[in-house]
């Protein structure tokens, strides 16, 4: 028997999960930019970690904001490179930021996800996992979870607690 | 010079110019725009920047009136009151004469005293109070805060201050008996814990990398508490 370890992009499916969790495997492969069987996989892992409610594809809010908090810095470090060419990551997305892509050339940030269709340059911060950049593209609310959690592993106390206020208040919005 | 700190800093100039005279500015952001020509890059300035404070000279009630039809909210707390701006620019105002304690009332008073005037980006001159008291206000903040060292914002403040401040200690040193004694309060337990290493690691960003970085800053620190309790 294998120990069960959770890897970066299950924090991704976890992500997606929160914000919705009645989502086909098929939706979040989409929204994570994974194939549907590391979908299952990683809600396989979730389970296991007790960060699902047992049986079911919701997240346990609380302990997974903890985990978030104290985990991800611990087990998912920031690998952070020189200056290069990307997509805006590590801070609270403005609206601003949605329309990185049509930043002017040279404009600098603080940290980037490298991607050569980036226009907009900051130091190279590894991306949680390797679809990160594309499904951020393509959903902005994703690209705000995943920058926020990004903000968790690279800032310090005061950017956690920013972070998590606006993890915090995602997380826990639920539909009327 | 951090572009964002010293607009950030010239904003709330602005807003507060008609009482500039019985202000002094402190924060982070202000140590930021004292030390922004200085090399060494630490924290993104683009993260989340401290809340600036300015304390008063002159008894609070005395002071909102002159701007109260700029400020939106007015709060009051144990130790000053929050103004409000219509921009959403909030910042901590605290009275040099309503000190909480004998010792807040000491640190506010060399905190009026030791300052240095600065120009902000509008071309406005603040006066901000002068790094070493800025740390020893970091360092009451922190212990009013009641976090621990890896929780608190502030010992974040005081690793910033000590890794870009090369004469951080002889700075301390020159410092009055009474607020080296506040320095030294904790500062030598902050350097003895076994987390000391991580939070300077974490708050600034070549540390993760360079283990050098960390062991400069731990002795510019322990540098610090040995000259506060000289």
């Amino acid at each position: 028997m294998k120990q069960d370890v959770l890897r970066p992009g299950d924090i991704a499916v976890a992500l997606a999960l929160a914000k919705a969790p009645q989502a086909a495997l098929s939706a979040l492969a989409s929204t994570t930019g994974r194939s549907v069987g590391e979908v299952h996989n990683a809600i396989r892992r979730l389970n296991a970690g007790r960060l699902l409610k047992p049986g079911q594809r919701e997240v346990v809010r609380e302990p997974f904001l903890r985990f978030l908090q104290w985990g991800m810095p611990v087990a998912f470090p920031a690998r952070i490179g020189g200056i290069t060419r990307g997509i805006v990551t590590a801070r609270v997305i403005a609206p601003k930021d949605v329309g990185a892509g049509k930043a002017r050339d040279g404009d600098l940030v603080e940290f980037v996800w490298p991607d050569v269709d980036g226009t907009v340059r900051g130091q190279a911060l590894t991306p949680l996992y390797p679809a990160a950049p594309a499904a951020a593209r393509r959903d902005v609310g994703f690209w705000t979870l995943l920058a926020l959690v990004d903000l968790l592993r690279v800032g310090g106390a005061r950017e956690q607690v920013l972070a998590l206020d606006q993890l915090e208040r995602v997380l826990t919005w639920t539909p009327d | 010079m951090c572009e964002q700190s010293s607009s950030g800093l010239a904003t709330i100039a602005r807003w507060l110019h008609p009482v500039a005279n019985r202000l002094v500015f402190y924060g982070i952001e202000t140590c930021r725009h004292i030390l922004g020509s200085e090399p060494g890059r630490v924290r993104g300035d683009g993260l989340a920047a401290g809340n600036p404070g300015v304390i008063a000279t002159v008894p609070l009630d005395r002071l909102a009136p002159e701007i109260g039809f700029h400020i939106r909210t007015r709060e009051r707390h144990a130790l000053g009151e929050s103004w409000v701006f219509p921009d959403a620019t909030r910042i901590t105002v605290t009275a040099a004469v309503h000190a909480a304690d004998a010792t807040d009332a000491v640190l506010l008073e060399y905190a009026t005293l030791l300052t240095q005037h600065v120009t902000v980006s509008n071309g406005q001159q603040v006066r901000v109070v002068s790094l070493p008291v800025q740390l020893a206000l970091l360092w009451r903040a922190h212990l009013r805060s009641g976090h621990t060292f890896v929780t608190s914002t502030y010992i974040e403040d005081i690793v910033e201050l000590a890794a870009r401040r090369s004469s951080i200690a002889a700075d301390v040193a020159a410092l009055p008996g009474e607020l080296r004694g506040i320095v030294a309060h904790d500062i030598a337990k902050f350097c003895a814990s076994d987390a000391a290493s991580w939070v300077v690691a974490r708050a600034i960003h070549d540390a993760r990398d360079l283990a050098g970085v960390v062991t400069h800053v731990m002795a510019q620190l322990e540098a610090v508490a040995m000259s506060a309790t000289a």
